[in-house]
């Protein structure tokens, strides 16, 4: 079984601050995302999976409406497994409607004087949104599939509105470490990668440059770009 | 008092290295304590009597005490002054609607006018490193294009090391050396000169109090309140205070936990945000 904890803005910085170990697996290191004119997550995610820079065509559909992609699984390296199970993931199967609370929430904070207020719910719909998407994955896990991808957008939320926490950024990163840890002893190949990291603006969190990969096989990969991994993994599955 | 003479020493190279590089440098001035510290050191680095290009960019909504200030000043001290304004701007943004668009259109889009009109090449900015988080990276010499953006970074070849995957081109600064970069080529519009970037809010004050700067009423408290930091009389709120003399001021900063610009409705860390995640299609 190969899976796939694929976690929205994992910064490579806090993983080593933080020390995760189960994140960083065997091998570990920053994605180059260089090629690409900005950090984007809905062109990062639908190049990852299709193994082609995706920028130009997903741009050409608007700030707002890119969000609504949805790449034909024939374009995805998930066609080459037999009962592939994709859990939330943009560009491909990823529900605007599910995450519009947290959108209406963020836009609240940036217009409303009750800050406070409005960042308390906007966390706790993040962290509700991150339970109900860890039980679905580590199900899959469990269940007979040959390929599993699950897609964690909490660290990205919460981190736009509080990267400066340094304590909320280190439960999360715990939280993440926790499931790692529990997927990792039960499956053949566990790629854990990011689209981007994120970098603090004094309380808030901004898209990095790169992105992060760990792998848990020993393998020795500079500066990987997120395009190279959908071969990477095939070659790791046909051994 | 060491530190001010070192400050201001290093301050007054910085201005006089701008001046004898730049063919065309104006200094920004809002009226502000710190601007008007910069502008007192320009004075003291000036050859005698020539004169410096002075720029005052009016939003339209200035506090009065600015606008007196400035009239006052001007004369006294021989200002070659020019007021930036973008009318069409403060016709058409109010800060109602967005903090940020009335600040690009009243503020950022007078300056950018200004600075093509006259050809300015240089810039000299009185922004400080501890006001706040994105002022922080800033160099004393910082080259922008045209659209008032740094970008001057470059993809790094495959035989270039390093975790970057972007190589900066902009030369080192070896500001214990004095030498500093000017030249940036044909891309850089103009270049950003910060001469007090090193000063901290209480090394203003310091200096002002030794060396008498005049500055804004405002920053003076009345009944039980201060500004501490000042720019549209729309944008800014006074902090609690009792100090409303210079003297009492310096000592109110040495035992005070709130931030400088606490009092500033526009907020650059959580515009640039806001303006950021509107753009990758958050909101």
């Amino acid at each position: 079984m190969i899976v796939i904890f694929a976690i929205d803005a994992l910064e490579y910085n806090l993983v080593e601050e933080f020390n995760c170990e189960n994140l960083k697996q065997i091998s570990y290191g920053k994605t180059d995302i260089s090629e690409f004119s900005e950090p984007r997550t809905i062109v990062l995610w639908s190049s990852f999976i299709t193994g082609q820079n995706k920028e130009d065509e997903i741009l050409t559909k608007g700030n707002k409406e890119m969000w609504d992609t949805k790449i034909p699984i024939e374009q995805t390296f998930f066609t080459k497994f037999k009962n592939p199970k994709v859990i939330d993931l943009p560009g491909y199967n990823y529900d605007k409607n599910a995450h519009n609370k947290s959108r209406i929430l963020l836009k609240n904070f940036f217009e409303t004087d009750n800050k406070g207020k409005v960042l308390e719910e906007y966390n706790r719909d993040a962290f509700e949104h991150h339970r109900k998407v860890r039980d679905e994955f580590l199900e899959a896990i469990n269940a007979k599939h040959d390929f599993v991808l699950g897609y964690f957008s909490v660290a990205d939320v919460v981190g736009h509105l509080n990267f400066g926490h340094k304590e909320m950024m280190q439960s999360i990163y715990n939280e993440l470490d926790d499931i790692a840890k529990q997927i990792r002893q039960k499956i053949d190949i566990l790629l854990i990668i990011s689209d981007h990291g994120m970098e603090g603006v004094g309380r808030f969190g901004d898209h990095s440059n790169y992105g992060f990969w760990s792998l848990n096989k020993k393998i020795v990969l500079k500066n990987p770009k997120i395009t190279d991994f959908a071969k990477i993994l095939l070659s790791l599955k046909n051994g | 008092m060491a530190r001010l003479r070192e400050l201001e020493n290093k301050s007054i190279f910085i201005i006089r290295e701008a001046l004898k590089k730049f063919k065309n440098p104006a200094i920004l001035w809002s009226i502000g304590k710190d601007s008007t510290t910069l502008l007192w050191l320009c004075r003291k680095a000036l050859p005698m009597g020539a004169k410096l290009n002075v720029i005052h960019v009016d939003t339209g909504c200035k506090f009065r005490e600015i606008y007196e200030f400035r009239s006052r000043y001007t004369k006294e001290w021989n200002l070659n002054l020019t007021v930036a304004k973008n009318e069409e701007g403060i016709k058409n943004f109010s800060p109602e609607k967005s903090h940020f668009e009335c600040c690009n259109a009243r503020k950022t889009e007078a300056l950018k006018q200004f600075v093509k009109k006259n050809n300015i090449d240089a810039l000299l900015l009185g922004i400080r490193r501890d006001e706040h988080g994105l002022r922080n990276k800033e160099r004393i010499m910082s080259p922008r294009d045209k659209d008032f953006r740094w970008r001057f970074a470059r993809e790094k070849t495959a035989t270039e090391e390093g975790d970057s995957p972007f190589e900066s081109m902009q030369d080192i600064e070896l500001d214990g050396w004095n030498i500093f970069a000017t030249d940036f080529g044909a891309e850089a519009d103009h270049v950003r000169v910060h001469p007090i970037i090193n000063w901290t809010e209480q090394d203003i004050w310091d200096y002002i109090q030794k060396e008498g700067i005049p500055v804004v009423d405002l920053y003076f408290a009345k009944n039980g309140k201060r500004y501490r930091s000042i720019g549209c009389e729309c944008c800014c709120s006074p902090v609690d205070s009792d100090a409303n003399t210079v003297n009492k001021i310096v000592e109110e900063l040495r035992t005070t936990n709130i931030k400088e610009r606490s009092g500033r409705a526009q907020d650059k860390e959580e515009t640039y945000i806001m303006q950021k995640l509107r753009s990758l299609g958050y909101m």
